[in-house]
């Protein structure tokens, strides 16, 4: 799947947290919702912020910021929850805020440096880089059932 | 295998149909190795089964199991004529449980890309087996060639007898008494034919004073039957035709000629219907000399489906065979809604198969009241339910309603309460199956176990009418067959002798109960066997190290209850069948898996008796909220004993700091949920909340939460994979639901918190 988007390019969901860009690709996302109450779970990873109701469904909400081990924000006006789909499971993810959705291009498109010493590239699986700058491409599995730390 | 293109829409039906059809075989073939004897019933059932089998997997292009089905219909054909044949009572079910398990796991390759199996082998022991029935049969000319099938019973009359009754003369009603005496005697012929072929047309019954009424029949007692008929009122005679008389084949021999034209009408909206109408066709190709049918270009033209669902199919054949049984294969493909003559001289059926064709309106009928549903969508129904239940609480107890004193919007509300509450019963009630499908594939399981161990058992049933959510049926096969498994190997006694000298039957006996009560399914297998001797069990055990307490310690209950352990079998020999150390444990994880329990009793010499208790159903429980901080979580009503304020002295805290209550002489552990949970915001002053006191598997324990907030029917909703992966489960919780406001709750697992303080 990774050579694919590599190759093809394709529709990403670009969101900020703390101050980041970061791309998500298209294919995922359910939609996008505002925060609404969570409900929290006992005993589970800090970044499982707990669980939702969307329409009957129980969806659980993971905090990128805690993900990334960033501190946590006051959620404010624009803080939504971004619902994906990955498989049969369907996890919100909470982000500062969305900004749009880009057209990557297969040009647009590096690989992550393998070694590099960031923190994040763990959950990194692109780098997306035109002319309005540079965007983070997630890897979705990773983000959120990548157990380690 | 692959399936044709085009076919694929159909293959779930197919699978179903087959499966459903080999389930009922194989209940067939029980029965009568059982009772030793084929009734004609069943081997026209059986012979109907592999027919139909026969033509759906040739439709869908599964050449091979066309095949084999078709080698066990010939043989059933043979059987069919003369039952006597048959010597060799076991080898027969051998053969037949053998073609039907091949076709069973054929079915399961359905959707893989395997090459079709080979069956050739099993064919030619069949078809082999078919040669030396058809070899005792002497001279009867039954079959051409083998592979060829056979002809219809006009064209080798074996055992046909020809009889022509004359009525004596002024006889009223002589249709009537037509009748009357071809039901006296309908039941104890295989088949029966007559001329006039209907008596209820003044022609025919004309026909019948002048030339008498002429019929052939097979029978296994032809004289019986000649004594009937000859005894029957207002018979004058009754002269048995050496010759076959010319008019006796007329039936057949008068529709070759003028062909018999069928209407037959597909279900509404069962979609494809060209291709139904090829299935038809293939079903009955075989046994028809002539058949032509319109539209013609069934195959290709997708188009014919709409003439046929508006104008119906017409087939136009001629066969050998009775038209009632080309009726009736007609009527019995899928779909098939219904099958109607339309020659101008509409033909009824004759008087002598009435009883079979009300067999069969009644079988019609008995099929058209029920439908079989797709589980998904009754799933996607259950949760639907779910959805109402909580919206109906999100409108009626609306916080905006607050305060208001609405007459008419409370009448209203409590009108949709009875009524969501009404529709719930009803949807838990479709998907309500008898157990009695789970219980019939032990029989299978013992047949097995009694051939390939020597011992003799007999398996009986109690209570399979006990009605179970199939989601909890599908998941109890395996548990069941392991306990049976478990019963036959190491419950009865390898030697009747031992048995006789305990004095028991030398048969053994297991017994397969299910009854309800109170929303929970309780079912046992039970065995007369040798049972099981606690203080081996915890010899045995303490071998293996899985002793948690000094062996003393163990009372037998406790004893028995080992052997679900992992890790623990008490056969020193492995057998084919169970010991491998795998089994009982995987029984108690599936059962716990369904939310059950299971237990071991057992008596030495006496036998042993597993009991297991499940929900009725998985997905609606009624709980009782409690709030602890600002969570709020559901107990599951049927583990809580009681509630109480915590009154002065109650409370023990022992040298660890260990709390504890004691209620009415007795002391339970305290949990507080809000550190169970590591939840902040709780009382922590013990009266100010509220203790519940808890019971599952004979653990209780006190459980401290800040308030009751009321109780409520919860319908479970899983856990998602993620959270699962972070185990909740382990912590005892057990999955969430939704409240009537919208928010979420977390259904609490008394009996792992129980297990694990």
């Amino acid at each position: 799947m990774e050579d694919n988007f590599a190759s093809k390019g394709g529709e990403v969901l670009t969101f900020i947290v703390d101050g980041v860009l970061y791309g998500i690709e298209i294919k995922y996302v359910n939609e996008i919702i505002g925060v609404e109450q969570i409900t929290t779970v006992p005993k589970v990873p800090e970044h499982i912020k707990g669980v939702i109701n969307i329409r009957g469904k129980i969806v659980p909400i993971i905090s990128v910021r805690k993900r990334f081990g960033k501190e946590e924000a006051a959620f404010d006006e624009r803080t939504c929850i971004i619902v994906l789909e990955i498989g049969d499971n369907q996890v919100g993810i909470i982000v500062d805020r969305v900004r749009e959705v880009v057209i990557a291009r297969p040009s647009d498109i590096c690989a992550t440096p393998s070694q590099s010493g960031v923190n994040q590239s763990r959950y990194i699986k692109n780098i997306i880089e035109d002319k309005d700058g540079i965007k983070l491409l997630l890897n979705c599995e990773k983000l959120i059932f990548d157990e380690t730390m | 295998m692959r399936i044709d293109a085009g076919m694929e829409q159909m293959t779930d039906m197919f699978v179903f149909e087959t499966t459903s059809l080999l389930e009922q075989l194989e209940q067939i073939l029980m029965k009568t190795e059982k009772e030793n004897t084929f009734e004609d019933e069943d081997i026209n059932e059986i012979f109907r089964i592999m027919h139909t089998i026969k033509g759906s997997s040739a439709m869908m292009g599964l050449e091979n199991m066309s095949h084999l089905a078709h080698s066990v219909e010939d043989l059933f054909y043979i059987i069919r004529e003369d039952r006597d044949v048959v010597k060799d009572t076991a080898k027969l079910y051998d053969l037949v449980f053998t073609a039907s398990d091949l076709l069973r796991a054929e079915i399961d390759l359905i959707n893989e890309d395997v090459p079709p199996t080979d069956f050739s082998e099993v064919m030619s022991n069949i078809r082999a087996y078919a040669q030396t029935l058809k070899g005792g049969d002497g001279d009867k000319e039954t079959s051409k060639a083998d592979g060829q099938g056979f002809r219809g019973p006009a064209s080798g009359p074996s055992g046909m007898t020809t009889l022509r009754i004359r009525f004596e003369p002024g006889t009223a009603m002589i249709g009537l008494r037509a009748t009357v005496l071809i039901n006296s005697v309908a039941d104890r012929c295989i088949s029966i034919n007559t001329v006039p072929v209907e008596f209820d047309s003044e022609e025919s019954q004309r026909q019948m004073e002048s030339d008498g009424l002429i019929i052939s029949f097979a029978a296994d007692d032809p004289d019986a039957v000649l004594s009937i008929l000859s005894e029957g009122t207002a018979v004058a005679s009754c002269e048995e035709l050496n010759e076959k008389h010319p008019k006796t084949s007329a039936q057949s021999g008068g529709a070759s000629k003028a062909l018999t034209t069928v209407r037959v009408m597909f279900e509404p909206g069962c979609k494809m219907e060209n291709l139904r109408a090829l299935m038809v066709i293939n079903n009955i190709r075989d046994d028809c000399k002539e058949i032509y049918y319109s539209p013609e270009n069934i195959e290709e033209d997708q188009s014919s489906a709409n003439v046929i669902r508006t104008d119906g199919f017409i087939i136009r054949y001629s066969s050998d065979l009775p038209d009632e049984e080309i009726l009736r294969q007609i009527g019995e493909t899928p779909s098939v809604k219904s099958v109607d003559t339309v020659t101008a001289e509409k033909r009824t059926e004759t008087a002598a198969a009435e009883s079979t064709a009300a067999d069969k309106r009644h079988r019609t009928e008995h099929k058209q009241s029920l439908v079989s549903v797709n589980l998904a969508k009754l799933d996607q129904l259950l949760n639907m339910m779910g959805e109402i239940v909580i919206a109906e609480a999100m409108v009626t107890a609306n916080p905006d309603l607050k305060g208001l004193k609405l007459d008419n919007f409370q009448k209203a509300a409590r009108q949709l309460r009875k009524l969501n509450s009404e529709m719930q019963d009803i949807v838990m009630s479709i998907r309500m199956v008898p157990i009695s499908g789970a219980f019939n594939k032990m029989t299978r399981i013992v047949r097995d176990m009694k051939v390939k161990l020597g011992k003799e058992a007999e398996l009986v049933f109690e209570g399979e009418d006990t009605e179970v959510d199939k989601s909890v049926i599908d998941n109890l096969n395996d548990p069941l067959m392991h306990m049976v498994r478990n019963s036959m190997d190491h419950g009865i006694e390898d030697w009747q002798e031992e048995r006789v000298q305990a004095g028991k039957p030398p048969v053994g006996k297991i017994v397969l109960s299910a009854s309800s009560s109170s929303g929970e399914v309780v079912i046992s297998v039970s065995d007369d066997g040798k049972g099981m001797d606690p203080q081996k069990l915890l010899a045995k055990a303490e071998a293996n190290g899985i002793l948690t307490k000094p062996r003393s310690e163990y009372t037998d209950k406790e004893a028995f209850n080992l052997i679900m352990l992992p890790g623990f079998s008490t056969n020193e020999q492995v057998t084919e069948f169970s010991g491998r150390g795998v089994g009982m444990d995987v029984v108690k994880q599936s059962i716990e898996k369904l939310g059950g329990t299971v237990s071991v009793d057992s008596k030495k010499g006496k036998g042993t008796t597993f009991t297991i208790k499940i929900p009725l159903s998985l997905s609606i429980v009624d709980g009782m909220e409690v709030s602890v901080g600002r969570s709020i979580f559901t107990i599951p009503i049927n583990y809580i004993k009681e509630s109480f304020k915590l009154r002065e002295g109650q409370l023990i805290t022992d040298t660890e700091g260990k709390e504890m209550i004691m209620i009415r002489g007795e002391c339970f552990p305290l949990i507080r949920l809000s550190r169970l949970y590591e939840l902040d915001g709780g009382y922590e002053d013990l009266t100010e909340g509220i203790i519940i006191l808890v019971e599952a598997d004979g653990r209780s324990a006190c459980l401290f939460a800040d308030e009751l907030i009321g109780e409520q029917q919860v319908v479970i909703k899983p856990f998602s994979q993620l959270l699962i992966s972070c185990g909740v489960k382990q912590n005892g919780m057990a999955g969430c639901s939704i409240l009537g406001d919208g928010s979420i709750t977390i259904i609490m697992d008394i009996s792992s918190i129980l297990a694990d303080n």
